[in-house]
């Protein structure tokens, strides 16, 4: 028998409410490990996904701007087009290197309730997306052809040549994509000009890409396209990474705060738990110091409780966030104003550590107070019986 | 001044417990004395001082007046550290209400002072004295297990296992029935035997009288 083992039948001796105090510690410290695993991973999957993007900058719409880029992002039904002729404009202005028409539709079947997005491009996309590759087939044979990202693919069992309905045509598959990572892998790609035909959309475009030949002059040929026409907004994707991280950053302020409180409220009730059983345990404490033990030895005692509380809820707490980081992800992404597709939650060795230290942390410090309580007792009162 | 002879010796022991600018009197110079091998008796009404009277003798409080030696130990004057190293090693303490954990085994229970005097390594000497006070097959039971003179006789096997010479009981058998009263009592007589000296504060005065000498309190004082 050792002071942690004592520690450890002295916490099994009320077991509902050793339990609930540990599921508070594991509930709080799950929501920290989700969002300093989710923190990691989102901002790791913004940059890669808006790197693949290939763009440099998005012309679009006027509206907000951001709403805009983000929807090319998302996928969905835009409100506002551009005209298909802007794009001649666009590629005479100095600097600018590739362009590539966008078009975006979408269809709901309200029997599946699900949504298709259709995404038209041409052959100037393929120079933006250097990193596609084709895993069956390639790009249209004719303008009835269909590529398909591999999500799709697999949900839909969609295979090369297969046939597939959309706005009330049919279109084969010609091309399947190796997985992207990214919203592609959901998207049906069609030829710009059949997708704008079918939705009734002929000339016009959702937004235009552009590459430039010089990274660093960006904003200056963004001005000169912003000059070159007045119902369309012009956004360098670093306005766009620089935005999304903001709001991020805010929704990032708003969770924080409230995982602080979680974790608070988590720290308060350990405290109020483990000096509950010092009050209860006033003449056991008393018969201990009795029986020959020192001040150091209470405290070290209760000390160790509150610690064991607190390992063991980080422990537990981090594994349920590991077990549910799916579904914790989705609810986060819920609250997000853009979320990248790839998996934002990666529970690595870090993200542990860091959880189980707060916890441990927690443990020290909640456990200061019973402990000083508990070691000052009188030892008298073990004794006093009249 | 030596003591060589007695277990412990106080000399006009006072302990004085302050309400506002009230002075309440637990203890008026008692003269107290106990020698190796004797069975003391602390009698008298509640709030007499048969506690208080344990707790300095126990070196738990401390005196506002007088003198205590415990063995060759001035302990009157000495600092809390100190002191639990008087009580480590010299006292042994019996409770009316046994203080047993209750998630530790009987075996476990009596090892808690050798835990704290970082002295396990000499726990084998446990189930010796649970041969002694006739627990030998009980060890790993729990409390819950046992009846009350069973938890009693642990309680004076947790007293022992530091190898102690005084043993300080506060009713004892106060929970106990008759049975149960008169096993504790024999156990006293043979832990006295070895050499012992036990001191038992009761209000049972039956118990009280079969001690080898009886010490009557009533208002901090000790009277005939």
């Amino acid at each position: 028998m050792n002071f942690i083992t004592l520690a450890i039948k002295n916490l099994l001796r009320r077991k509902i409410r050793t339990t609930l105090t540990i599921l508070s510690v594991a509930i709080a410290i799950s929501i920290l490990f989700s969002l300093v695993a989710f923190n990691r991973g989102y901002e790791k999957e913004m940059k890669k996904e808006l790197q693949y993007l290939g763009y440099h900058i998005l012309v679009v719409p006027k509206g907000c701007p951001y709403e805009a880029a983000s929807l090319v992002l998302h996928g969905g039904k835009f409100p506002r087009y551009l005209k298909d002729e802007y794009v001649e404009e666009m590629r005479a202005v100095e600097g600018v290197k590739e362009t590539a028409r966008l078009f975006m539709d979408s269809e709901t079947d309200s029997l599946l309730k699900e949504t298709k997005i259709y995404f038209g491009i041409d052959e100037d996309y393929l120079r933006f997306k250097t990193r596609w590759k084709f895993k069956e087939g390639g790009f249209f044979t004719d303008d009835h052809s269909v590529v398909i990202g591999l999500y799709v693919s697999e949900t839909k069992k969609l295979k090369l040549g297969d046939k597939t309905r959309a706005f009330g045509e049919d279109f084969t598959v010609s091309g399947i994509l190796e997985q992207t990572g990214d919203q592609d892998d959901g998207f049906y790609f069609l030829p710009i000009k059949t997708s704008t035909r079918v939705s009734g959309k002929e000339g016009l475009l959702v937004a235009v890409a552009i590459k430039v030949e010089d990274l660093s002059r960006i904003e200056q040929i963004a001005e000169k396209l912003r000059a070159a026409e007045t119902d369309m907004n012009v956004v360098s994707m670093k306005e766009v990474t620089g935005a999304i991280m903001g709001l991020v950053s805010s929704t990032r302020v708003l969770i924080y705060a409230v995982v602080l409180i979680a974790i608070l409220i988590s720290a308060v009730g350990v405290l109020n738990t483990i000096l509950m059983s010092v009050f209860e345990r006033t003449r056991e404490i008393g018969m201990m110091k009795a029986v020959g033990s020192s001040r150091m030895d209470i405290f070290r005692l209760i000390w160790y409780e509150t610690f064991i509380v607190c390992l063991t809820g980080g422990l537990v707490g981090s594994f349920l966030a590991v077990a549910g980081s799916s579904g914790i992800e989705k609810f986060i992404k819920k609250l997000m104003p853009y979320a990248p597709g790839g998996q934002l939650i990666s529970a690595d060795l870090l993200v542990i550590i860091v959880s189980v230290l707060f916890a441990v942390i927690m443990g020290i410090l909640a456990g200061i107070y019973p402990a000083y309580r508990a070691s000052n007792l009188m030892p008298i009162e073990a004794i006093r019986t009249e | 001044m030596e003591n060589n002879k007695h277990a412990i010796y106080g000399e006009g022991l006072t302990r004085i417990f302050q309400r506002g600018s009230e002075k309440l009197y637990a203890l008026r110079g008692v003269d107290f004395q106990i020698s190796p091998g004797e069975i003391v008796s602390i009698v008298g009404r509640s709030g007499c001082g048969k506690t208080t009277l344990l707790n300095m003798v126990g070196c738990l409080d401390t005196l506002s007046e007088g003198t205590l030696y415990i063995g060759n130990t001035e302990v009157s004057r000495l600092k809390e550290k100190d002191l639990i190293k008087v009580r480590r090693e010299n006292i042994g303490f019996v409770f009316q209400l046994f203080y047993l954990i209750p998630t530790l085994t009987a075996y476990e229970n009596a090892l808690l002072p050798l835990l704290f005097a970082r002295r396990l390594d000499k726990k084998e000497k446990v189930k010796e004295i649970f041969q002694k006070v006739g627990l030998g097959e009980r060890l790993n039971m729990l409390p819950s297990e046992l009846d009350g003179g069973d938890m009693q006789r642990i309680a004076i096997a947790r007293a022992l296992v530091n190898e102690p010479k005084i043993i300080l009981a506060d009713e004892p058998t106060g929970r106990l029935e008759s049975k149960s009263k008169e096993k504790i009592f024999g156990l006293f007589k043979k832990l006295a035997e070895d050499g012992l000296a036990i001191i038992i504060a009761t209000h049972d005065l039956g118990l009280a009288s079969r001690a080898d000498r009886m010490i009557r309190l009533k208002d901090g004082m000790v009277v005939n």
